[in-house]
């Protein structure tokens, strides 16, 4: 046998969630066992995520069953979603035997290991010691990832697989999730099916399916999921995945069911919670509707997923049921929710105020909430996006406010200036107005407003002229954050830039920025995944 | 109908089975804090204590094999295959055996390479290894290893002991082997048709996994080999 080195606790920043108070001193004192001294403890899931936004926790011992409120697997995803953890940090998921089946693999996101209660101390000294070895093998990885090196991190995985690492499939794992953030397609489906050829580990077929999904190849999408959910009742994300290509596909009715599946086997998930109100509002699924929206916006509440469009879903499912008076009631607690709220959340509360009180006829109070959402877009018009801007524009309209309507409108072409959906869905908003051939003309002159602007950038490049053109794209995508080829020629200057000015880590990432605007969007763009080459070619010369 | 007013009884035998297990966890925690609380060397009922936990052990175990038999039986049970190192599964088996061991006088040792990694259903898998363990616990004279290798395109897990040996009517691979010279089902081999279901569960592309009995142990003792692709 090997000599252990000595191995201790100490001075690592260790948190304990756990609902029973005997058990969190029960594991305190293990841990004391250990060396350690830095420990904090969290009595349920909100008081845990509080504990790790005071400190970056470098281990937590998070039981699943929290009692009321978040359960263990939710505070991992809201910690994971509020970027609280870092790959270094260990999240240990403890569980009793009867919700084992549940933790173990069935979720998107995974806690580093689990462990089943009742447990012997020498066991979890094991887990936790071998977690922090792994963790330390693939801490250059992580930090490259961090640093969105991602060429660096690629060539770092291939380094071990080429050593034969242990991690073999960790780091398959892992450079297939970079690629699929480059959009590197072609690759990521070689890592996906070199992984299947060995063996059917849920996640590569997840990977080949999302690689479907955002080529919009939604029948091949189809087939994948479905596989998948088939051969693994219990792996979550097939669900979630299927229910979205479903709605593509224009099956709402089966993407429901899908959703209603997965809230069987899962119900805390709130996001899931609300994709199903939504899809059932439309399928005039009423009943459905109304029970998925109350249960996000009581469980939203305390988490990083409450938004206003929660609150205005479930009044507008009260007001299709005519019961008036709920609907009052859901707005009334928005507007107490989201009154010290800032940018898009406070605005958009605000609009949905508006429509709201408008189909109550309560034309005062709606005429009120529509005068503030105008004056907080106009000062700052970057914070409202498009699809809060159209119903905006829609209410102005009714309130006989053309002028703001016709400029609301303005704002959404600005950003969407060659997205011909969008372009048509602000026409038909015109043509309902009687406003055919205004609207017309309005959406042209905005459009071509914008291309003139591109083509003025692009222009001055040509000419050498670098600092202006840089000049003219950030102050575009300030004005319209939500223009893909506005974010893309903002980007592609600034990489200009450093190509004959060299590296600066602080343009890096705001070129990153422009960038991740349009994966966000449109992940599969060609420009986008130019680009991305180019940022990692510069990235290699800050390192 | 009248029938109608009776649950099914497997039913009632596995949410039983859950209850007793949860008062069985609580009984060998407390029986496990006396025992640290007692200096070996001086308290009378040591040895007892470890007869004690080492009964409610196989208790436990029982119970897992029969709630696990059930749900695999009723396709209730979904595997659950996690990417685990195989050399750290066993340090872990022996770590949690070496207390009750030790007393008796019987050494447990491990034998891994340390990079070896394994798919299987890990707490399942303990179940069965802590059976086999158990049963090794009253046959070996002073010994038991675990260690593991990789044959063909499978990983073998082996549990040895240097005792007396499996008797010839269980010697061989998987199904044959369960029952005893006069067609009962013992308990050893009730624990190796738990073995076997589990090893089963265990699948990639085309391969099963299987278990197999020899006497091939340490100085011919018993050894037990649980195979999985």
């Amino acid at each position: 046998m090997t000599i252990k080195k000595l191995w201790s606790l100490k001075d690592k920043n260790i948190l304990i969630v756990d609902d029973f108070p005997t058990m969190r001193s029960m594991l305190r004192t293990i841990l004391l066992n250990f060396g350690a001294n830095n420990i904090m403890e969290a009595r349920n899931g909100e008081d845990a995520i509080d504990k790790m936004q005071d400190v970056a926790q470098e281990i937590v011992l998070c039981d699943y069953n929290l009692g009321e409120g978040k359960d263990g697997q939710q505070v991992l995803e809201e910690a994971k979603q509020r970027d609280l953890l870092p790959h270094s940090s260990i999240f240990l998921l403890t569980t009793a035997e009867n919700t084992a089946d549940m933790v173990m693999g069935a979720f998107e996101n995974l806690p580093d290991d689990y462990i089943i209660k009742p447990f012997a101390k020498a066991v979890l000294q094991m887990r936790i010691r071998k977690l922090e070895e792994k963790k330390d093998g693939l801490k250059a990885i992580s930090k490259a990832i961090a640093r969105k090196e991602f060429q660096k991190a690629l060539m770092l995985c291939d380094e071990k697989i080429n050593e034969n690492s242990k991690s073999y499939f960790e780091l398959q794992k892992i450079k297939g999730e970079i690629l699929m953030k480059l959009s590197s397609y072609d690759e990521a489906k070689t890592v996906y099916n070199t992984v299947l050829e060995q063996r059917d580990i849920p996640w590569a077929c997840k990977g080949l399916g999302l690689i479907h999904y955002h080529l919009a190849q939604y029948d091949e999408a189809k087939q994948v999921f479905s596989g998948l959910k088939e051969k693994n009742k219990n792996y979550l994300p097939a669900y979630d995945w299927l229910a979205r290509v479903e709605d593509k596909l224009g099956n709402s009715l089966e993407s429901q069911q899908l959703l209603m599946q997965a809230i069987k086997l899962s119900p805390k998930a709130i996001l899931r919670q609300k994709a199903l109100a939504e899809i059932a509002f439309k399928n005039g699924d009423l009943d459905v509707s109304e029970q998925a929206y109350k249960y996000t916006v009581r469980h939203g509440k305390n988490s990083c997923f409450k938004h206003p469009s929660d609150y205005g879903g479930l009044a507008k499912v009260y007001l299709k049921k005519s019961v008036n008076k709920d609907a009052e009631k859901a707005i009334n607690n928005m507007k107490k929710e989201f009154q010290n709220s800032s940018g898009e959340a406070q605005l958009q509360s605000v609009v949905i105020e508006s429509v709201v009180f408008k189909d109550l006829g309560k034309i005062k109070e709606s005429h009120a909430a529509l005068d503030k959402a105008l004056d907080l877009f106009a000062a700052d018009p970057g914070s409202l996006s498009s699809s809060i801007a159209v119903e905006l524009a829609q209410a102005c309209f009714d309130a006989d406010k053309n002028d703001q309507g016709k400029e609301l409108i303005r704002h959404v072409v600005r950003n969407h200036h060659d997205d011909a959906n969008t372009l048509a869905q602000v026409q038909t908003l015109f043509d309902n107005q009687g406003m055919q051939a205004e609207g017309a003309e309005i959406i042209n002159s905005t459009r071509s407003e914008v291309v003139a602007i591109n083509n003025d950038g692009v222009e001055l490049v040509k000419q050498g002229k670098l600092q202006e053109s840089i000049g003219l794209f950030t102050k575009a995508a300030r004005a319209m954050p939500e223009n893909i080829i506005v974010n893309l020629n903002a980007a592609q200057s600034f990489i200009i830039f450093m190509q004959q000015s060299g590296v600066n880590e602080k343009i890096m990432l705001q070129t990153q920025q422009y960038l991740d605007r349009v994966r966000a969007v449109d992940a599969g763009n060609s420009r986008y995944k130019k680009l991305m080459l180019c940022c990692q070619e510069l990235s290699k010369k800050i390192a | 109908m009248a029938t109608e007013q009776y649950l099914d009884f497997s039913t009632v035998l596995a949410s039983s089975v859950h209850d007793m297990k949860n008062s069985l966890s609580m009984l060998l925690n407390t029986i496990e804090d006396i025992a640290q609380e007692c200096d070996p060397d001086a308290c009378a009922a040591a040895e007892k204590l470890t007869l004690l936990q080492y009964e409610g052990q196989r208790v436990n175990n029982h119970l897992i094999q029969m709630l696990s038999i059930y749900k695999i039986e009723n396709a209730q049970y979904t595997a659950n295959m996690g990417e685990h190192c195989v050399a750290d599964f066993l340090e872990e088996a022996a770590l949690l055996h070496e207390p009750l061991l030790t007393p008796k006088g019987i050494t447990i040792e491990t034998m891994c390479d340390p990079d070896l990694m394994g798919f299987f259903d890990r707490e399942i898998v303990a179940g069965v290894i802590n059976n086999v363990v158990n049963n090794a616990y009253r046959y070996s004279k002073d010994r038991i290893r675990l260690s593991s290798n990789v044959v063909d395109e499978y990983i073998v897990i082996s549990i040895e002991d240097n005792g007396e040996g499996y008797p010839k009517s269980m010697l061989g691979k998987n199904t044959s082997i369960f029952t005893n010279d006069t067609g009962q089902l013992g308990s050893t081999g009730l624990g190796l048709y738990f073995s076997s279901l589990v090893a089963n569960i265990h699948k990639n592309k085309e391969k099963s996994g299987f278990i197999r009995c020899t006497n091939e142990g340490i100085d011919g003792g018993g050894r037990f080999d649980f195979y999985f692709p």
